[in-house]
């Protein structure tokens, strides 16, 4: 039996339009990834990474082309319906953490699951044991500027999980750590893999790329290498 | 559910402690200051009509000096009315009866306080029963003045003087000192509800000419026969005082007025006043709503990133805008609600300072209440300009 890919995309284009110039964000790209994957999309800074994770993460929708979620045809879909597939099926990891200031750690992993309608002491019990997962049970109450960069991104990678999606996307994810806890936030990634999570790190430095199974290489809007 | 976003909306305005007070400031003045003026201004009014009605439609006013605008030019001008003016009034044909009375602020002595209030020289005489069956000098306790008290040093209180203006009650048969001249009281009166006769001492007309060394009426009173209009009555006055006074048409030195004519011309300095009034108040509102508008704007834009993140951990359109809505609702409602207590307490303030009745009715907090609903309505749009950002515009901020 053929597996049915978490996202497929079928020759997607983004163009954006800045004041009278039409710039190419993505041309022509075709890519599938399958349930347990662990993906790197590889490219120099302006080849269209961002771009594609936007799209993958149901945040933005293609000029031209055909993205399927589950099977299931995305492309044309308003924000609200989008929002609802976000919430449910993705999780996101971002290169500056993006954790809101104001709520402490449990909080924030708890955030996610106040958009799905989880009842408050299921959210607090499932957030408690994400930050166990990710080694932070002693930190649950602080804010985010009470905590390192490294502890901010495992809260981060918690939030991720707490919808319980099939796909995790991440954005240089170490991008704004040093080496050292880098590489422990990458083994994260990798233990989410081998738990059976479908993982896609965009990332500019090959070392990174190096954790995950296939790397997709990007350039100029185009995919160039598989 | 709710709570989860009041909870989302409280933690914002939390963090930013002294702008959210700052807004709220703003909106707290803006609408005390709508709910004082507005209460002040149409308190003056209902109090300007009550006194009016209380005097009645066929009450003839006549004070010296042209009375454009009212006693106090009167007081402040060297014509003045006397005897002779009085018997001419009372002589007019169409004037059922009639008193003059003489007012000078004195110092007056209780116990150990002294104060200085209004004093009222009160006819004796037969044309005491006019004054007698005016509403606001009716008696408590003790007894009206008689012909037997022309020159005594004998005294009636105004409901207020005697009952807290110097600490403990007065009663009959106490006494206090008028210009350190003593005197007896014989009576109190019921309240009449308006400052003026409330606070005011009355003394034999008789005694305050001699004590004040004048023989002169601050304003002579004329009540219109049953059937008469009181304006051609009070123009006939105007023709007979006029010919005693040998004053030309329009050049007079006096001033009769009915109680319409005070109306319309105390109406004219009042719609001027409610105008100032509200110009202020609309303005302090509007500032009020520009502060929560600018305080929001500048949240959001600050916030585009936390929008992008909520956006893509799954929040809908709907859950953005709600979060902002309560948030930016807070800072209106916080400031509306304390605003109204201090927009009350300021009215209730001026009450107490200008004394007059100003009659602050709970319902002119309508203008708080409709405060916040247009604090609610900006809230509502905020949130919308929150809520439909892109989300991927928001992550590249």
């Amino acid at each position: 039996m053929k597996k049915i890919p978490i996202i497929r995309l079928v020759d997607v284009w983004k163009v954006y339009k800045m004041g009278d110039v039409e710039v190419e964000a993505l041309r022509g790209i075709n890519l599938e990834i399958y349930p347990g994957e662990f993906i790197a999309i590889q490219g120099t800074s302006g080849a269209g990474k961002s771009t594609t994770m936007h799209i993958i993460g149901c945040l933005d929708v293609p000029t031209k082309g055909k993205v399927y979620l589950d099977g299931e045809d995305i492309s044309k879909l308003n924000e609200n319906e989008l929002a609802k597939i976000r919430g449910k099926k993705i999780g996101f990891v971002f290169q500056q953490f993006n954790l809101v200031p104001t709520l402490t750690a449990i909080e924030n992993v708890a955030l996610p699951m106040v958009f799905q309608k989880v009842p408050n002491d299921e959210r607090l019990e499932r957030a408690k044991i994400l930050l166990e997962k990710v080694g932070l049970s002693k930190r649950k109450k602080h804010k985010p500027s009470e905590l390192s960069g490294g502890e901010l991104q495992r809260v981060a990678i918690a939030r991720a999980l707490a919808n319980d999606p099939k796909l995790i996307l991440a954005d240089e994810p170490t991008g704004n750590l040093d080496s050292k806890t880098g590489k422990k936030i990458l083994e994260i990634f990798t233990k989410l893999n081998e738990e059976g999570k479908t993982v896609v790190i965009v990332t500019h430095d090959k070392n990174i790329a190096s954790y995950a199974k296939k790397i997709i290489h990007l350039k100029d809007g185009k995919i160039i290498r598989r | 559910m709710i709570w989860d976003y009041f909870y989302l909306a409280l933690k914002g305005v939390l963090h930013r402690k002294l702008r959210s007070w700052l807004t709220i400031l703003g909106v707290l003045i803006g609408v005390a200051a709508v709910v004082s003026l507005i209460s002040v201004g149409q308190g003056m009014q209902t109090s300007i009509e009550k006194e009016v009605n209380k005097i009645g439609a066929d009450k003839i006013t006549v004070v010296a000096g042209s009375g454009k605008f009212g006693p106090i030019a009167g007081s402040i001008t060297t014509a003045k009315l006397t005897d002779k003016d009085l018997k001419v009034i009372l002589e007019t044909k169409g004037v059922e009866k009639g008193a003059g009375v003489l007012f000078r602020t004195s110092k007056i002595k209780y116990g150990k306080k002294i104060k200085h209030i209004n004093v009222m020289g009160s006819p004796t005489d037969e044309s005491r029963s006019y004054i007698e069956e005016l509403p606001f000098f009716q008696i408590e306790s003790g007894r009206q003045f008689s012909e037997k008290d022309k020159n005594s040093n004998v005294a009636i209180l105004g409901y207020k003087i005697a009952k807290e203006k110097f600490g403990k009650e007065i009663k009959v048969g106490d006494k206090i000192y008028i210009n350190d001249e003593e005197f007896k009281i014989i009576g109190v009166q019921k309240k009449a509800g308006t400052g003026t006769h409330d606070l005011v001492v009355r003394i034999p007309l008789e005694k305050a000419r001699t004590m004040f060394g004048t023989e002169e009426f601050t304003i002579i009173f004329a009540k219109v026969q049953k059937g008469l209009k009181p304006g051609d009555v009070a123009d006939k006055i105007k023709k007979r005082l006029r010919k005693l006074r040998n004053v030309e048409k329009g050049k007079e030195d006096f001033s009769v007025e009915t109680a319409e004519d005070m109306v319309k011309r105390l109406t004219i300095v009042l719609n001027v006043v409610q105008v100032v009034f509200t110009s202020i108040a609309a303005i302090s509102l509007l500032v009020g709503c520009i502060g929560i508008m600018n305080t929001m704007y500048v949240s959001i834009l600050e916030r585009k990133r936390e929008i992008g993140v909520m956006k893509a951990i799954g929040a809908k359109n709907y859950d953005v805008w709600l979060v902002f809505l309560i948030e930016s609702a807070m800072l209106g409602l916080v400031g509306g609600i304390i605003g109204i207590a201090f927009g009350f307490a300021l009215a209730k303030l001026a009450e107490f300072i200008i004394v007059v009745e100003f009659d602050v009715e709970l319902f002119r907090i309508e203008a708080g209440f409709s405060f916040i609903l247009i604090a609610l309505l900006i809230s509502a749009l905020i949130g919308g300009q929150a809520s439909k950002m892109n989300p991927v515009e928001c992550l590249r901020e």
